[in-house]
């Protein structure tokens, strides 16, 4: 199981979109049978081993339960590189972002809902790729899409994070 | 196979218990009490007295008798600073390690925690009858690696063999579980004498998965005991204050009252030091819940930051247990109710259910139940120190564990040759705020800036604890890292302490049976004279005193012989033959000394 990922891990399909009862019910059955309180009785040397290989179905379930970080691990595995450091502003809402800052600056509620609804649809967007991603039967089609779930994925993390700021930024 | 048993070790109460024929048991003494007081003193010839003994000695061995000890486990002295006041034994820290002072004897908590585990280790092998080694202990849910690496060292010091260390609610939940283990949403409201939890599990086909736990390891009945005794005192002279002797009676009158007024309307917090002070004052229900209210409050905080955690609502949860002995407070169970919109339950007694429950886990490590199995998680981020003094969280809080991440570390200049990582644990974002769990240096060659390379692996075990391995990349050589808890006690102290035990372990039995029974004697004896001194006081005539004094003075005799079985029979005659005339005596006494003042008058 070394250097499995985490959809090898749990024996799941690499797809962006994973129903939580199918991750469920993975994870509960591999816990049935690796979790270390079913090797008690095991030697001191083999029990490192026990919670190592335990470890990594829990570590798998963990990554793969929230779809942002699903969505990253399989990018990483398809060989879509991350980008580095904080996601960046995208080109297009330059204009709006730096007024919505503005405003919320002032204590503006309207500029939280307006960073919320941004993130609203931009969450919609990197979906509706994310469905389409999966959909492709096509190798090659798949592929071409990919990119631009990268850059989805990039805008909701910003986006992400511009909520968190405005609405901070608010409270205080 | 020797059996293995589980032991809850309570800020306020232990017990230990084990499984027989598929059923959770309490082991109770020769009197049929299954919990033992987590008191300890130091008795006749610097012999550790724990438990009822112990107790009995609160207030007339106010500074050789410590209780609380589960407070201090894995902390510093800035930590529990705030409550020292509060204490008539003295805690100092050194070496960075707290010590606890008990006449001319210091003690780390671990070790204290240990006396505790080694009277119910005893207990155990007497009622089995054989040796006992591996446990399973309990600690509350959020506990922090510090405080679970002491009450690992604890079990070791006491020379059990500890093969898990499990979260209180989550083992109370395996407990109630027995006999409803097919699915739904349960949340376990854990309330006890100084630690609160609150764990949400989803119950899939006999899997006990943890979603989040929450809580706050200082807040307990202690803290209802304190607030009440804070309402109190300006009713106590002034003089009086200052006196440890008299806080630690009034403190104990206050939680004997608090217990009282789960089932009554009023209650009397009575202080009677013939001589120096007689404290006699009435206290309502409304009036304690006045006081208690901001510390119940706080546990409804913790209740739905665990809610949101799970990414779940209120409605969502089918059951809500109550543990603990906090939670017998009508008050309690209607903030629960209240919180969750459903009645709690509490077939199963509060004070043993978490004990039952660790009996069951040990069950499952021996293999025996096999269709049922705890996914527990860990309830703080775990992160290391980042540049500019933040906190770059590697598992984040509620992950189920075991759990684990790799990190890769370089050098930032030439020539370095080590590599500082500095592991915490808490929710903060900046280093400093968080706890502190370890600051160890990576060996690296001597290299330019950047080339060195060290992958780190932290892996949170399945008792909560933090494992730390390295290896360089390199080089391929790996590095073992002994992560030792900025307040806890190194592996060779560990075994130091091991051995003293073993040692002790050996002590004279005839040597602990006398001084057991001189104890109790003592204790008995205190209070017969107490009761004479009142019944004086209350006008009732010397010629019924007569009989009562005269044995006294026989059980006194008894008491200053060698021999433990003359003084043990003594006790039992001195009760049988006394119960029936003391309880005349203090009746005559309460008749006539019905001077319960009322708070508001205080």
């Amino acid at each position: 199981m070394t250097g499995a990922d985490h959809y090898e891990v749990l024996s799941l399909p690499r797809r962006f979109r994973l129903e939580a009862s199918e991750l469920d019910a993975a994870f509960l059955r591999l816990s049935r049978e690796l979790h270390p309180d079913r090797f008690a009785g095991a030697s001191e040397e083999e029990k490192v081993g026990i919670q190592r290989r335990s470890a990594r179905v829990n570590d798998a379930y963990r990554a793969l339960r929230d779809p942002v970080a699903r969505a990253e691990h399989l990018l990483s595995i398809l060989g879509v590189t991350r980008g580095e450091g904080e996601a960046r502003c995208p080109p297009d809402l330059l204009a709006e972002v730096f007024e919505l800052r503005e405003e919320a600056a002032e204590g503006g509620a309207a500029a939280r809902e307006k960073a919320r609804g941004l993130l609203v649809s931009a969450e919609s967007t990197l979906a509706a790729l994310l469905e389409a991603a999966d959909a492709e039967p096509d190798e090659g089609k798949k592929r071409a899409i990919l990119p631009r779930v990268r850059e989805a994925l990039d805008r909701r993390k910003f986006l992400a994070s511009l909520v968190r700021e405005v609405t901070g930024a608010g409270r205080g | 196979m020797p059996p293995i048993v589980g032991i809850d070790l309570g800020t306020t109460n232990s017990l230990v218990a084990y499984m027989k024929d598929g059923a959770p048991v309490c082991i109770p003494d020769e009197r049929g009490r299954t919990l033992v007081p987590s008191v300890i003193s130091v008795g006749e010839g610097g012999l550790e007295l724990v438990g009822d003994l112990a107790r009995g000695r609160r207030i007339t061995a106010h500074d050789r008798t410590v209780f609380s000890v589960k407070r201090f486990m894995g902390r510093s002295l800035e930590d529990v600073r705030d409550e020292l006041h509060l204490l008539p034994f003295g805690v100092r820290e050194r070496g960075g390690l707290l010590q606890i002072r008990l006449l001319d004897r210091e003690f780390t908590p671990q070790e204290l925690s240990a006396f505790i585990l080694r009277e119910l280790k005893r207990r155990a092998e007497k009622h089995l009858g054989e040796e006992v080694g591996p446990a399973v202990i309990t600690v509350p849910a959020y506990f922090n690696d510090a405080q679970r690496q002491a009450t690992k060292a604890a079990g070791l010091i006491a020379g059990l063999k500890v093969l898990r260390i499990v979260n209180e609610p989550t083992a109370a939940a395996l407990a109630y579980g027995l006999s409803n283990r097919d699915r739904g949403v349960v949340a376990v409201y854990d309330f006890g004498g100084g630690t609160f939890d609150i764990s949400i599990l989803r119950i899939t086909d006999g899997v006990f998965h943890v979603l989040s736990t929450n809580g706050d390891t200082h807040l307990g009945g202690d803290d209802i005991d304190q607030a009440l005794m804070d309402r109190l005192l300006p009713g106590v002279p002034e003089a009086l204050r200052a006196d440890a002797c008299l806080l630690q009676a009034l403190r104990q009158a206050c939680e004997r009252a608090k217990c009282d007024l789960s089932s009554a309307g009023e209650a009397r917090v009575v202080v009677s030091m013939p001589g120096r002070a007689e404290i006699d004052l009435v206290v309502t229900r409304r009036q304690l819940e006045g006081v208690m209210r901001p510390v119940v409050e706080r546990t409804r905080t913790a209740c739905l930051a665990a809610l949101k955690d799970a990414g779940l609502s209120a409605s969502d949860v089918d059951e809500v247990l109550l543990v603990g002995g906090s939670t017998r407070i009508p008050m309690v169970r209607s903030l629960v109710a209240e919180t969750f919109g459903c009645e709690p339950r509490c077939e199963l007694d509060p004070d043993e259910v978490v004990a039952l429950g660790a009996a069951v886990q040990a069950d499952i490590l021996a293999g025996k139940t096999r269709d049922m199995l705890l996914l527990d998680v860990t309830p703080l981020s775990l992160g290391i120190e980042g540049f500019g003094g933040v906190m770059n969280v590697l598992v984040p809080r509620n992950s189920t564990i075991p759990a684990s991440v790799k990190e890769a570390f370089t050098t930032a200049a030439d020539n370095q040759t080590a590599v500082v990582v500095h592991v915490l644990q808490g929710e903060r974002e900046l280093a400093a705020e968080n706890r502190s769990l370890a600051r160890f240096e990576l060996p690296v060659d001597p290299l330019p800036s950047g080339l060195a390379r060290v992958e780190v692996e932290f892996l949170i075990d399945a008792d909560g604890i933090l494992n730390v391995t390295a290896r360089d990349l390199r080089t391929g050589r790996g590095q073992s890292v002994e992560v030792i808890p900025s307040h806890g006690l190194t592996e060779d102290e560990i075994l130091g302490m091991v051995r003293e035990g073993i040692e002790h372990g050996r002590e004279d039995m005839e040597m602990r049976w006398l001084v057991e029974a001189r104890t109790e004697a003592d204790i008995v004896l205190n209070a017969a004279r107490k009761a004479v001194t009142q019944a004086r006081a209350a006008g009732v005539p010397e010629e019924r005193l007569t009989r009562f004094t005269e044995q006294i003075g026989e059980l006194a005799r008894v008491r200053d012989g060698t021999d433990h079985g003359a003084i043990r029979g003594a006790l039992k005659r001195f009760n049988a033959e006394t119960e029936d005339l003391a309880a005349k005596i203090m009746d005559a006494a309460v008749k006539s000394a019905l001077t319960g003042k009322s708070l508001s008058e205080a």
